[in-house]
């Protein structure tokens, strides 16, 4: 009887150690919101860059946690035929090159300040603070039981010249 | 020659064991990334929007990541418990790590740490419906199974916060703390009716609506009632004479239920009413009743009302809430005893009425230099704790003890983060009774190496104040007036890991040491021959694993084994219905056909101690649940408990003549829900 319980035991140890043997990636939430990032950005038209550039600049503006995982998620990737690039910005850096600005973890003032400052321009700004639509903001994060949703600005998008997909449209929800 | 046969037979277990192990490493670690699901990125949106964040509320009054929280958290989603077919919150806490629940066939004891003391009224853990307390205030009881009044159709998430966490939430909070989210029109979408059958007789019949009106207004309304008629024949050796029909307890399994809900949210403000009831004729003839009586069946009665108002509001960087919440409870037991005719039992009929206001506010602020503060205030004003002891057919038998109390409480948490790896956290919790006060503390140190990787270090304090019933000087006499609350201080170490997009591993340890634990005790001299006294010293540590999975094919599963050793001090043994053992796997696999579920579960319990010092053997269960969407509007569901017929014991108390109860053994459950207005 003994012997069984070690058995069982070490069977469940050997389970749960398997992992650490193998490369670390995760399902925490910064992974779930990257994947989500990378998934948006599937489903919406960008109009044509003049010039063309050959890669595809993300922009993770505060949530380094994000910024991370995204690197992760986009590696290998392609978007719209290009080679994905992911940029850590700080308060200071500039968004010249974004085509998508993830802001999180910034006070109001300055996710205002950022999305007022590419307003008008093909980026497509995504974020996580209460309110992110009505500061301007097009893809709005929020958690509903423990799940991601994501609100959307139809507006703001159609003024950036975005194109956001009826398939995104039709997951999008209200908070 | 017989010793070297010993050693030689250890040396070959000890081989076979490392082989196994490492065979099963070997097997494992190449397939681990064919048994994995794919890549998050490469899942739909459909499918992301289905993973769980890993959220948890009640370990800090606040939404955060499992992984950031101060406390070993384990939570079961609306899905699992719609795919395990889960139909208690028992059911669904013994889902989790290193719990386990005793059943004496009325009540249910949750057992967490190793520590379910046969007798007790599940004191030691708080419950809370979104955040409110809902132990009653006359046993301090957190009511588990049927009685806890609430349908699990209703639950949106259950969240079990390990360890203590009395500098949050006050008494109770000993062991840990058990959050039941309830559900919101979003989450339940429209209307359903359904009805369910099964062995003991068993019938279900639920309705629920579930709307989101435009101007925001989100509505649940549901009812639910259930009936059982449970064995028709339990058989106890504890009574097998020809005056007690042989222990054969015939008709006396019976469980009756009724259930309601309401939630009502309109912007900030939530309100939430719960009416539950159950009855329960009980088949084991406890505190000295009469076996297998029928004219007047021993029977217990548990109703719980609740009206909780919430209100939030953000302003700034600052989140506020205020609650206002009435609790009742109230318990109707009938007794027979034998009388001094044959034929005619003395009754005794046994009621208590708990009442309760609760009024609370709180606020959370995100401070510059990555801080988060919470603080809050309570107050409980107890405003009838009573408790009423009468006899049919001899009214001037009777005593009632009324009381009523207050109790209040405010609290302050911090958290700060350094640099991008660590955070501390702190709180402290001042309780004021009419007797007596405590200041109750609890720390955390998480080093966070990378997003997806947390180690943790916490150590609590919390306590359990002396409840009504064990204040009763009029059953257990003048000297319970001197009880002070018990006391528990827990460390515990805990690992957190996701890896590999599919897999989250947690490895805890734990320490602590309870003081003065309110114990009951032979007293000649009080009415009911015992009385309370704060005595004992209880002494555990376990190791607690868990890994959950999510494979290809939309497989998921959990499996977790929990060691642990309690030891009681006073006498240096171990204490009684306390597992060595736990361990627990489950899998729930898509299939046989599109949009329906199999899912199976295996709990394992070591043998555990009785109160007589013998012990009820080990067990396994397995269960096994089958759910079928038919077209959009109906689902059928299949289920079996205790799938291979395993007879099994749980401890009894001392109030039960019998060591051990019987379980249940195989029992079947159908059921067919028709949606109303789906999405």
């Amino acid at each position: 009887m003994r012997q069984k319980h070690i058995h069982i035991a070490l069977a469940l140890v050997a389970v749960l150690f398997v992992p650490l043997l193998t490369g670390a990636q995760d399902v925490t939430e910064s992974a779930l919101k990257a994947a989500f990032i990378y998934n948006v950005a599937k489903f919406t038209n960008w109009p044509e860059e003049t010039p063309s550039s050959k890669v595809f600049t993300m922009c993770v503006l505060g949530d380094a946690a994000v910024g991370e995982a995204l690197e992760r998620t986009v590696k290998g990737r392609l978007l719209l035929g290009k080679e994905i690039r992911v940029t850590r910005l700080n308060s200071k850096g500039s968004v010249r090159e974004c085509r998508l600005l993830y802001l999180s973890g910034v006070t109001k003032e300055q996710i205002a300040q950022v999305v007022a400052s590419v307003r008008g321009t093909p980026v497509l700004t995504i974020g996580d603070l209460a309110g992110f639509k009505e500061l301007g903001g097009i893809v709005g994060f929020f958690f509903e039981d423990g799940q991601l949703r994501f609100t959307i600005g139809l507006e703001s998008a159609r003024k950036c010249g975005l194109l956001i997909s009826a398939k995104l449209m039709t997951l999008a929800r209200e908070k | 020659m017989i010793k070297l046969h010993i050693s030689l037979r250890v040396r070959w277990n000890t081989v076979r064991l490392k082989m196994g192990a490492m065979a099963l490493a070997g097997i494992l670690v190449p397939a681990s990334s064919a048994w994995a699901q794919a890549p998050l990125p490469e899942l739909s949106l459909e499918d992301l929007m289905k993973i769980d964040a890993g959220h948890v509320f009640g370990a800090s009054e606040r939404i955060q990541s499992v992984t950031e929280a101060p406390a070993a958290v384990s939570f079961v989603t609306a899905e699992e418990i719609r795919r395990y077919g889960y139909r208690t919150l028992a059911d669904i806490l013994r889902s989790m790590r290193g719990i386990y629940v005793t059943d004496d066939r009325n009540f249910s004891l949750l057992g967490a740490q190793g520590f379910a003391k046969p007798g007790d009224y599940n004191s030691r853990i708080l419950l809370l419906i979104n955040g409110h307390r809902v132990n009653d205030n006359v046993f301090g009881q957190a009511e588990i199974g049927a009685e806890f009044g609430l349908d699990p159709a209703m639950f949106e998430r259950v969240e079990f916060i390990r360890g203590p966490a009395s500098s949050l939430y006050g008494d109770s909070a000993f062991f840990g703390v058990v959050n039941v989210i309830t559900r919101s029109s979003s989450a339940l979408g429209g209307g359903s009716v359904t009805v369910e059958a099964g062995s003991l007789g068993t019938t279900l019949l639920r309705t629920s609506f579930g709307r989101t009106f435009r101007n925001g207004l989100d509505l649940v309304v549901s009812g639910t009632r259930e009936n059982s008629d449970g064995e028709r024949r339990l058989f106890f050796p504890a009574f097998a004479a020809p005056n007690t029909n042989n222990g054969i307890a015939e008709d006396l399994d019976a469980e009756g239920t009724k259930q309601f809900y309401s939630r009502l949210s309109f912007k900030g403000l939530t309100l939430t009413s719960a009416y539950g009831t159950r009855r329960r004729d009980v088949p084991t003839a406890s505190f000295g009743t009469l076996f297998n009586e029928h004219l007047w069946r021993e029977q217990t009665t548990d109703r719980h009302s609740l009206v909780d108002g919430e209100y939030g509001r953000s302003i700034g960087q600052t989140n506020l809430t205020f609650r206002v919440s009435f609790d009742r409870f109230t318990y109707d037991g009938t007794y027979p005893f034998e009388g001094e005719q044959v034929g005619i039992p003395l009754v005794g009929k046994n009621s208590v009425i708990g009442t309760r206001w609760t009024l609370a506010a709180g606020f959370t602020r995100s401070l510059p230099a990555r801080q988060t503060v919470r603080a809050g205030l309570e107050f409980i004003d107890n405003i009838r704790q009573d408790q009423i002891v009468r006899y049919v057919d001899f009214p001037e038998l009777g005593a009632t003890t009324a009381r009523s109390s207050t109790q209040h409480a405010i609290y302050f948490e911090d958290e700060l983060k350094l640099g991008r790896n660590f955070i501390v956290n702190g709180g402290l919790r001042y309780d004021g009774y009419g007797d007596f006060m405590k200041v109750t503390p609890r720390t955390a140190l998480i080093f966070m190496p990378s997003s997806t990787q947390s180690f943790k270090y916490l150590y609590g304090r919390a306590f359990r104040a002396p409840n009504s019933y064990e204040l009763n000087d009029l059953y257990f006499g003048d000297s319970v007036d001197h009880l002070r609350p018990e006391v528990i201080d827990t460390h515990q170490f805990v690992w957190e890991r996701y890896t590999q997009d599919w897999i989250r591993t947690s490895v805890s340890s734990y320490w602590y040491k309870a003081n003065g634990l309110i114990t009951s005790v032979a007293d000649p001299a009080a009415l009911l021959g015992t009385t309370f006294v704060n005595q004992g010293e209880v002494r555990a540590k376990g190791l607690e694993f868990e890994a959950q999975m999510r494979l290809k094919w939309g497989w998921q599963a959990l499996t977790s084994y929990a060691v642990q050793k309690a030891t009681d001090q006073d006498i240096q043994a171990e204490l009684s219905n306390s597992p060595r053992h736990i361990v627990k796997a489950r899998l729930s696999i898509p299939g046989p056909l599109p949009k329906s579920f199999i899912s199976m579960e295996g709990q394992y319990l070591s043998q555990r101690k009785t109160l007589s010092g013998s012990h009820v053997a080990a067990n396994t269960v397995a269960n096994l649940n089958l759910i079928q969407p038919l077209g959009h509007s109906w689902e059928l569901f299949a289920g079996v408990r205790n799938v291979f017929d395993s007879e099994y014991l749980d401890p009894a108390s001392s109030s039960h003549r019998q060591d051990a109860i019987p379980q249940n053994g195989r029992t079947f459950r159908f059921g067919l829900q028709l949606k109303l207005w789906p999405k």
